[in-house]
């Protein structure tokens, strides 16, 4: 090769002859302009579900019971035996919004499907994929979402209703949460970044070990934030707000068009 | 050294085999786990049907996975269970 083209220099121009500077700098996500009102929280709980003295409303309780009694006839779990069901995460807290679900938990022990806690994880998670599939239930204008959970698990949320008792396991404080606004954006905004610099890099063949690393990078940082400081910790909230600005379902769809392109033939070999 | 002429037709249905046999063996290892990890309070047959289910439900059971799969008496014609 050209001692000239090895030159990074070569290449830098090569690059930016095609690519517009101002062009490229409008793509970057500033913090500034990450939208986090979906993360604040409010003074009470949402009234379409709690009545004014903080008990669940009636017919969402028995919906929300119905709906886990015919979920888990649908997971041939009938003969298994339940701790709890429970209403949980933000629909349950003070910290809820437009894109909130109905987070529904039915506790039990996993040992009594198998001791291998991984496979049960994964034998719920398939049968939960075929339910929301088939049944995109909406209970007030929110998504139900079904979920089975460990009775060992540890649970972060600090609002627990439990739907079979009609009572509070945890009620959630109207403390003042001191959410940092700025340090939410600014992460959420390095994070952002890093999944459109992804984007642009779907050719390269390290796409998908780049892609699991960042993939990695989120789950750990949430996971991080939850230990340490709970559902309102800073890492926990850019989760939410990658989630609710559709970053999350943007990897997701990255990935499977990787997958797509790699897997199919379209060249004409002779 | 031999030359091979080999046509987008024969490569596409080379393809397509490779394709439906790992998915096949993708869904036999389901299959195979279920037997292993399930308890007796949980249905064997039900939780397999699930697993083809699910892989009906994402598009991959091709012609030619559905055929391996009755072929080896897996499911049958109406892709239940046997």
């Amino acid at each position: 090769m050209n001692e000239v083209k090895k030159n990074p220099r070569f290449w830098s121009g090569k690059y930016w002859r095609g690519h517009s500077i101002s062009d490229t700098l409008k793509e970057i996500v500033e913090p500034d302009i990450v939208d986090v009102s979906s993360i604040q929280t409010h003074d009470i709980l949402n009234s379409l579900v709690w009545e004014s003295n903080e008990k669940i409303k009636i017919d969402i309780r028995k919906t929300l019971l119905m709906n886990a009694k015919r979920f888990i006839e649908f997971c041939d779990a009938e003969n298994l035996t339940f701790d709890d069901i429970i209403l949980t995460g933000s629909m349950a807290n003070y910290n809820y919004n437009e894109n909130s679900d109905m987070d529904v938990h039915v506790i039990l022990d996993f040992n009594q499907i198998s001791e291998n806690k991984e496979f049960v994880g994964d034998f719920f998670r398939l049968k939960k994929a075929l339910w929301s599939d088939r049944l995109p239930i909406q209970v007030k204008g929110y998504d139900v979402e079904m979920y089975f959970q460990d009775s060992a698990e540890p649970h972060h949320s600090s609002g627990t209703y439990s739907l079979v008792k009609d009572e509070w396991v945890r009620k959630p404080t109207k403390k003042i949460v001191n959410i940092d606004s700025a340090n939410v954006q600014l992460k959420s905004a390095d994070i952002m970044n890093a999944i459109e610099d992804l984007e642009g890099n779907r050719s390269e063949d390290n796409f998908m070990k780049k892609h699991e690393a960042l993939k990695n990078k989120i789950k750990k940082l949430r996971q991080s934030g939850l230990d340490k400081s709970g559902e309102f910790s800073t890492e926990n909230l850019v989760f939410k707000i990658l989630r609710n600005t559709g970053y999350l379902e943007k990897m997701v769809s990255m990935k499977n068009d990787y997958l797509t392109q790699e897997l199919s033939l379209n060249e004409f070999i002779n | 050294m031999k030359k091979f002429i080999v046509t987008q037709v024969q490569l596409n249905e080379y393809v397509e085999k490779k394709k439906s046999e790992k998915i096949f063996y993708d869904i036999l290892e389901s299959l195979h786990k279920n037997v292993k990890f399930l308890n007796e309070n949980v249905s064997h047959k039900k939780a397999n049907q699930s697993v083809v289910e699910d892989y009906e439900r994402k598009n991959l059971i091709t012609p030619r996975v559905y055929e391996m799969l009755v072929k080896h008496k897996i499911i049958n014609q109406k892709s239940e269970i046997i």
